[in-house]
């Protein structure tokens, strides 16, 4: 098997059946991962997970190049590819692989966990939550400042792309800065002003996306948090959005480590 | 000082984790257990690679290398190690 340049590893199989996972899986993170999904699946197949574009070259890739940088490397592995699974807003990009696979083979199955549709005022509430959680030794007057320039990035509304450019240099500027308050050293504080950056670009890019169409067939797993997935749309658009949904007393954090949840797709696979 | 001795000690000095050196199990969580949180991870990387003088590349840095104080040993092994050299 090839070792792609654009996606990790996370199992290999003795055959060429092959799952594309799609999240931002950032070490560390609270809400589990396509990593600890993957522990517990037992499906027999190589499963690939989409990895972000290189820090620094992000700024003027849309969505689209995104992906077809994924399927690129997809396509020239030579697997057939089984099932297409999505996380969050990793789902649009997992529908608009989907869609794109189907053009060279038979349609893979499309799992989405968690579904909700990106929205540009996602990449603001991101940094709204850094900036609360970094700026609490900030004097009052700096706080103020950073609070009314990322109001203004907000309701300036331009293009996600030149959002996740603003946003993301306003992370460096007005949040870094905290974290070196907060006892971490300033490479830490470049190296995650580069993540969430990377992060932001992601993001954007999954914006660009309507996953309407090839949602609308697909089997949902949905978390019990309010604000995730599902319950991100209006209670009236619930039943049209996914092909079925099925609900589980987890909290979204969890979905990804939660045994029945591994056996609910490991269903959806077989 | 071996190479899990030393990210104990970094665990404990740089990062703050208040569990004592010869408390901490080489399996235990270093999310779960130590409690660190995306920015401690990426200050862990940093930290790795000024005191054990390796590059950790984007591709690298995963949940599965830097689950446990015993994997991310591994990992500074790996790149530790000079790369064979080419026929």
């Amino acid at each position: 098997m090839p070792t792609p340049e654009s996606c990790l590893v996370l199992r290999k199989a003795g055959n060429d059946q092959l799952i594309v996972t799609a999240d931002f899986a950032a070490t560390g993170r609270t809400a589990a991962t396509f990593h600890d999904l993957v522990e517990r699946l037992s499906v027999d197949c190589n499963i690939w997970e989409i990895a972000p574009l290189p820090y620094g070259t992000e700024p003027g890739k849309t969505g689209s190049d995104q992906v077809n940088r994924w399927v690129k490397d997809i396509r020239d592995s030579g697997m057939v590819v089984h099932a297409v699974i999505g996380f969050c807003a990793g789902n649009a990009y997992a529908a608009a692989m989907a869609g794109q696979i189907a053009g060279w083979q038979q349609a893979p199955r499309l799992v989405l966990l968690d579904p909700g549709i990106p929205k540009p005022v996602m990449l603001v509430e991101h940094i709204q939550g850094w900036l609360r959680r970094f700026s609490a030794g900030f004097p009052a007057e700096e706080a103020e400042r950073a609070g009314a320039r990322l109001d203004a990035i907000a309701e300036a509304g331009d293009h996600p792309l030149v959002m996740a450019a603003q946003l993301g240099e306003f992370f460096g500027q007005a949040v870094a800065p905290g974290l070196i308050r907060a006892g971490h050293s300033q490479q830490a504080a470049t190296g995650f002003t580069k993540l969430v950056t990377g992060y932001l670009y992601w993001l954007a890019g999954a914006i660009q996306f309507d996953p309407r169409p090839q949602w609308r067939t697909a089997p949902a797993l949905n978390s019990n948090s309010p604000g995730f997935g599902l319950f991100l749309a209006p209670p009236e658009e619930r039943p049209t959005l996914v092909g079925s949904a099925r609900y589980f007393d987890v909290a979204h954090f969890d979905l990804m480590r939660t045994k029945d949840v591994a056996a609910a797709v490991d269903q959806l696979l077989s | 000082m071996n190479v899990t001795d030393d990210l104990k000690d970094i665990l404990i000095e740089q990062l703050f984790v208040e569990v004592p050196a010869a408390e901490m199990d080489p399996d235990d969580s270093l999310r779960d257990v130590f409690g660190l949180d995306s920015v401690g991870f990426v200050e862990l990387r940093v930290q790795c690679e000024d005191r054990f003088g390796v590059s950790i590349a984007d591709d690298e840095f995963t949940p599965e290398n830097f689950s446990t104080i015993r994997t991310v040993a591994d990992l500074v092994g790996r790149l530790s190690r000079p790369a064979p050299a080419s026929a």
